[in-house]
């Protein structure tokens, strides 16, 4: 078994969210509200892999990508890079993980300066770190760059407002390559796209992965993208992950109920058959994520929910073949 | 009866090949921002129309007293309060110097009053609201809260105040106006600021590691100019104004050196008589501020995200 990249224990983040004030409660008049984005979650990455975190919505799973990348300083957790916590190191304190760690962002057209040259965007890495000698070197390396993501050197001297939406993500992996990254977080990198240049896309990050042997964080909520490039799947549910896996197995025998609901209702490509066949998908409004009630989150929708559910939250149990997941009624 | 059945060969069932039909090329020829509002604001009559007067009026207060045969300060007490005539194109005053040339040396005080006078304040506004925006908490708190007491303090008593220490002329003028008028440029670069510094783009720079200073320096400020930009423009003919005022009322610029508001300083003073002594640097003043405040105007609408395209 390949070791940890990257090792995420209890990981809380908590945003404030105003407060309530009630005298019937007596004592307790003064209530804080707190929106709790991620409420205790723990994984892990082996080197050279990838690991799919979807979910709906709201559910936290960029919040997550964003406390990994350090701009959310994480209230509680540990967040183990190459077995050191990096958890409460600011992001303007230490430049050495910002050298290891990269961002893919969700839309190609906010992440890209509108003022900037491609050439400049790609080469801001590699200016802040100092990692080219002299200015024909660091020409060279954009112009590397660009050809490595399939767009063509004369493309850097242009702005981003004269590209296509593909081909501006295509700019955003190259930015994110230019420092040599061993760990990218990949945003709902695709979910911007259309479908065809999402294949492009996958493709081009799958073939990085091989060639420069990266690690993937790839969060997203289109699952069928999720299965064709991870290689464990995680769950997300308000703030919590409810089941985590490797992927096959997450997707053929799901165990959480919330996960079969989420692939129940993947529309299916053959529409006789998905006419006809039987809608198990959920029902009901994802509950708010301030100040949620104890026990499981997915209680108020789940069909087998009992008793216990709506006082314990269950923990994350190992279910055979590194294949967990938090659910009572297992 | 002849077989016209279409006859399918293995060929016609064969993949062709990946024609390249230019989708990833790029159609349109590379312009920069800069070069896109240009063509849009040269593209209105009135822009090009009010252009063309401010430049005039720049070029002829730079040669005009280069050129003319009179000094702008030497009198001549035979030749006083001249109407205007082909000697003396505008005239003579109180003191026998000619109008003309007098009217074009003050206009390179007046503009270059203006220019400045809108520059250097902005300038400050541009640093001072980008750190407060930028850094936030209880930094951006002091900074604005000492803003809105400043902006409490009528603007003419701390011009009278600071050109009381500084002394009149063009440099304490221009000084004065940088120290106080600072505050709107500085909030609305301040309100850009907040707006921008959670975009995507700006957390690409921060995960690359960026700085704080290059964050601010390099994505943030360049991304507020536009706006700053047209505020810039429009302060010009504001800050004009305000040097005439100031000069007629007496604290600006004092004779001989002279100004449009001083030449109607002296013009009010004569002009029972001489009424072309305060009609034409009236008139003068009038059409530039105007150019100006139509340019700005133009230059607000080129910049306008909207209105592209």
């Amino acid at each position: 078994m390949a070791e940890n990249l990257l090792e995420v224990k209890g990981l809380k983040k908590y945003f404030k969210s105003g407060s309530v004030i009630d005298f019937k409660k007596g004592k307790d008049w003064y209530e804080k509200l707190y929106l709790k984005a991620v409420d205790d979650v723990s994984f892990s990455i082996e080197k050279g892999s990838t690991l799919g975190l979807v979910g709906e919505s709201g559910c936290g799973k960029t919040t997550v990508g964003r406390c990994i990348l350090r701009l959310y300083r994480a209230d509680e957790g540990e967040i183990l890079y190459n077995g050191k916590d990096i958890a409460r190191i600011p992001i303007s304190a230490d430049k050495t993980y910002t050298k290891k760690i990269q961002m893919i962002f969700q839309d190609p057209y906010a992440s890209l300066d509108p003022r900037c040259t491609i050439a400049d965007i790609i080469g801001e890495g590699l200016k802040v770190h100092g990692l080219c000698r002299s200015r024909a070197e660091q020409e060279e390396r954009i112009c590397e760059l660009l050809e490595m993501v399939g767009l063509n050197r004369e493309h850097r001297n242009r702005f981003p407002h004269e590209f296509s939406g593909g081909q501006r993500q295509r700019v955003g992996i190259a930015r994110a390559l230019s420092v040599n990254p061993e760990f990218i977080v990949c945003d709902e990198a695709i979910s911007a796209l259309d479908v065809s240049i999402q294949a492009q896309i996958i493709n081009l990050l799958m073939r990085l992965q091989r060639e420069m042997g990266l690690t993937y964080l790839f969060i997203a909520h289109d699952l069928s993208m999720v299965r064709h490039i991870s290689d464990r799947t995680a769950v997300m549910y308000l703030g919590t992950i409810v089941e985590i896996g490797p992927t096959e197995e997450v997707y053929l025998n799901p165990l959480h109920p919330y996960t079969k609901g989420l692939l129940a209702s993947v529309p299916a490509a053959d529409p006789d058959y998905e006419k006809n066949r039987e809608k198990s998908g959920l029902t009901g409004e994802i509950s708010s994520p301030i100040n949620p009630k104890p026990g499981c989150r997915f209680a108020d929708r789940c069909p087998m929910a009992k008793e216990i559910c709506r006082q314990e939250m269950p923990p994350l149990k190992d279910r055979g073949q590194g294949h967990m997941a938090a659910c009572h009624m297992l | 009866m002849e077989d016209n059945k279409t006859v399918l060969t293995n060929e016609d069932f064969s993949f062709l090949a990946a024609e390249d039909k230019g989708g990833e090329e790029i159609v349109r020829p590379a312009t920069t921002f800069w070069k896109d509002v240009m063509r849009r604001l040269f593209s209105s009559k009135a822009a090009i129309f009010s252009f063309v007067i401010v430049m005039f009026m720049v070029v002829m207060s730079v040669v005009i007293p280069m050129v003319s045969k009179y000094q702008f300060d030497t009198n001549n007490l035979m030749s006083i309060n001249q109407a205007p005539s082909a000697e003396h194109w505008f005239g003579t005053d109180t003191l026998g110097r000619d109008l003309w040339v007098r009217m074009w040396y003050g206009g390179r005080i007046s503009l270059a009053i203006g220019f400045l006078g809108a520059i250097f304040p902005s300038l400050i506004g541009i640093v001072i609201g980008g750190i407060a925006g930028y850094f936030g908490g209880w930094l951006d708190m002091l900074i604005m809260r000492v803003i809105d007491v400043l902006m409490c303090v009528p603007q003419m008593v701390f011009v009278i105040l600071l050109m009381l220490k500084f002394g009149n002329g063009p440099v304490s003028i221009v000084t004065s106006f940088a120290l106080i008028g600072w505050m709107g440029s500085a909030r609305n670069v301040r309100g850009l600021v907040l707006q921008m510094k959670n975009q995507d783009f700006v957390n690409a720079s921060r995960i690359l590691g960026a700085s704080h200073l290059r964050l601010i320096f390099k994505h943030l400020i360049p991304n507020t100019l536009g706006i700053v930009v047209v505020g810039m423009t429009m302060s010009v003919p504001g800050a004009i104004f305000y040097e005439a005022t100031l000069s007629i009322l007496g604290l600006g610029i004092k004779s001989p050196l002279t100004s449009w508001g001083q030449l109607l300083q002296m013009g009010v003073q004569n002009f029972q008589q001489y009424a072309y002594q305060l009609f034409i640097p009236a008139v003068i003043l009038s059409i530039t501020l105007l150019a100006f405040n139509i340019f700005g105007d133009k230059v607000r609408d080129a910049l306008d995200p909207k209105l592209r395209n």
